[in-house]
């Protein structure tokens, strides 16, 4: 038979399995700005903000990640914003100027698409990085900014 | 080749385990002829001086198999910083996916040597097993059938190392088949997702598998506590076919879990279905994996003592080793189970 003290033994490792992710949470203590699809650090400079209709806030690190979030959900967003690389100011996505050009941002997720707020800007970074800007549907998230859009005017009519 | 700290330990150890593997399986194959010829000739001796090389030297390999597992992950760890693409591990085992040349070959060593280094684990502690109880037996009553043990030990251990070897020293450069100017930015957007893990599974199905998991766990739980303190000494070896059974239909189960549901809620990424990353992030939860495939293991273990170390001098001690054991995996699974609760509900 299983002596006694076997039996102390495992209930006290028990106890101390118990404590292990409480003490390690504590340590850890809460982590920094992640993005909300692949863990990534987030650039300040690229960080994409998507404000649900229950009025959270998720984050990204770059336009791709926040494109396969909404590609997710089944609900449009309230408010997708995006950062002007030029000046760092936040936007809305509807407001921006994009670019696609040869400069990668995120080796990992190969995002090569730029925000920009006005066009001369835009056309700079056309021109320094041989990029062509994009219209249209090619816009990032062309649909959902448009439906969001003619969802604000329905309460004017 | 990525030469860093990581690759040239790994590169030792498996030199060291290659060489030891040699040893063993040399020394096992002329000891198991001998000791079936001189069970006929009671030439005894002679077996037990060579045997004493043999046991020390699968010791070692033993201890050095067990620690080449978390070094392999250490090393493919370090490898997300060489590897411009990775964001981690699961990046690192799709290099050389879908591409020329050699370096195809990587995904399918890395995939292998994630199968067998586990399993060489559970082979190391059979064998382990297999030579305590074969040590208090009057006459070493086992001891060809640990002798047989150690073969397969030495022999997967040759495949393994041989396998790492392998994957170390292949060249990580993708090639690709050329193609026009317009294909590359398909092609970069292509080999940019490959390195992000996706969930497959559906929202619908994940209240159900993590019913499945808990459930199956509980249960098993439960049987190993009736098996270790209601069953009796005589009867206790007939459990090991229900116990194999529920063991063997929890872990993939619980692997599934681990990565549809424990990982993306404990990292907080909910769309994000990669156990490796909890190794950086949540370094604790690793002890819940560690337990659990030791609980796994003790399970096979009491199973594979109860088949293969029954003998009239193993008899009277035999069923005290498999409840032990059966004890073992009893606390292992319960406190997997206890961090994973735990983790799941801080995140």
């Amino acid at each position: 038979m299983i002596s006694r003290s076997w039996w102390f033994t495992g209930l006290a490792g028990l106890l101390v399995a118990f404590l292990i992710p409480l003490v390690a949470h504590w340590i850890r203590g809460e982590r920094g700005l992640h993005c909300a699809w692949d863990g990534l650090e987030i650039e300040p400079l690229y960080q994409v903000d998507i404000v649900d209709q229950s009025g959270s806030a998720h984050t990204f690190c770059c336009l791709r990640c926040a494109e396969f979030w909404l590609h997710r959900r089944d609900r449009l967003p309230e408010r997708i914003l995006v950062v002007d690389e030029a000046s760092g100011q936040e936007i809305d996505s509807a407001d921006a100027h994009y670019v696609r050009s040869t400069v990668v941002i995120n080796r990992i997720t190969g995002e090569r698409r730029h925000v920009f707020l006005h066009a001369d800007d835009a056309l700079n970074h056309v021109a320094a990085a041989r990029g062509h800007q994009l219209l249209g549907d090619e816009r990032p998230f062309a649909k959902i900014t448009d439906a969001i859009t003619s969802r604000r005017r329905l309460p004017e009519k | 080749m990525i030469l860093n700290g990581y690759t040239i330990l790994s590169l030792f150890l498996c030199i060291l385990r290659l060489m030891l593997s040699v040893v063993i399986v040399a020394t096992g194959w002329s000891s198991w002829r001998l000791a079936r010829r001189i069970s006929q000739l009671d030439e005894r001796e002679a077996v037990e001086s060579r045997s004493y090389l043999l046991f020390l030297s699968a010791i070692v390999l033993m201890g050095i198999n067990v620690a080449s597992w978390p070094v392999f992950y250490a090393l493919l760890q370090s490898y997300v910083r060489e590897w411009p693409a990775a964001m981690c591990i699961y990046g690192v085992t799709q290099i050389g996916a879908g591409t020329q040349g050699i370096s195809r070959f990587l995904p399918g060593l890395l995939t292998s040597l994630q199968w067998t280094k586990p399993l060489l684990l559970f082979l190391c502690g059979a064998g382990f097993v297999l030579y305590l109880i074969n040590r208090r037996t009057r006459s070493a009553a086992i001891q060809q059938r640990v002798i047989i043990a150690l073969l397969f030990i030495g022999l997967g251990t040759m495949f393994d190392s041989a396998v790492e070897a392998a994957y170390l020293v292949i060249p990580k450069k993708e090639i690709h088949l050329a193609g026009g100017c317009c294909t590359n930015p398909l092609d970069e957007i292509q080999q940019a997702e490959k390195f992000i893990p996706r969930l497959q599974l559906d929202e619908r199905q994940r209240p159900r598998l993590a019913g499945a998991y808990y459930l199956l766990n509980l249960s098993l739980i439960a049987t190993l506590f009736g098996v270790t303190v209601g069953v009796s000494r005589e009867s206790i070896r007939t459990w090991r076919w229900p116990l194999l059974l529920i063991a063997s239909a929890a872990l993939p189960l619980s692997l599934w879990y681990l990565v549809e549901i424990a990982a993306p809620t404990i990292l907080r990424l909910p769309f994000h279905r990669c156990a490796y990353d909890l190794i950086t992030v949540a370094p604790e939860s690793m002890l819940a994996v560690a337990f659990y495939l030791l609980s796994c293991c003790c399970v096979g273990w009491a199973c594979l003592a109860a088949q293969v170390g029954r003998c009239e001098q193993t008899a009277p001690f035999l069923p005290d080793y498999l409840r032990r054991l059966l004890w073992l995996a009893l606390f292992g699974y319960a406190a997997s189970l206890i961090i994973v609760a735990m983790e799941m509900l801080l995140a």
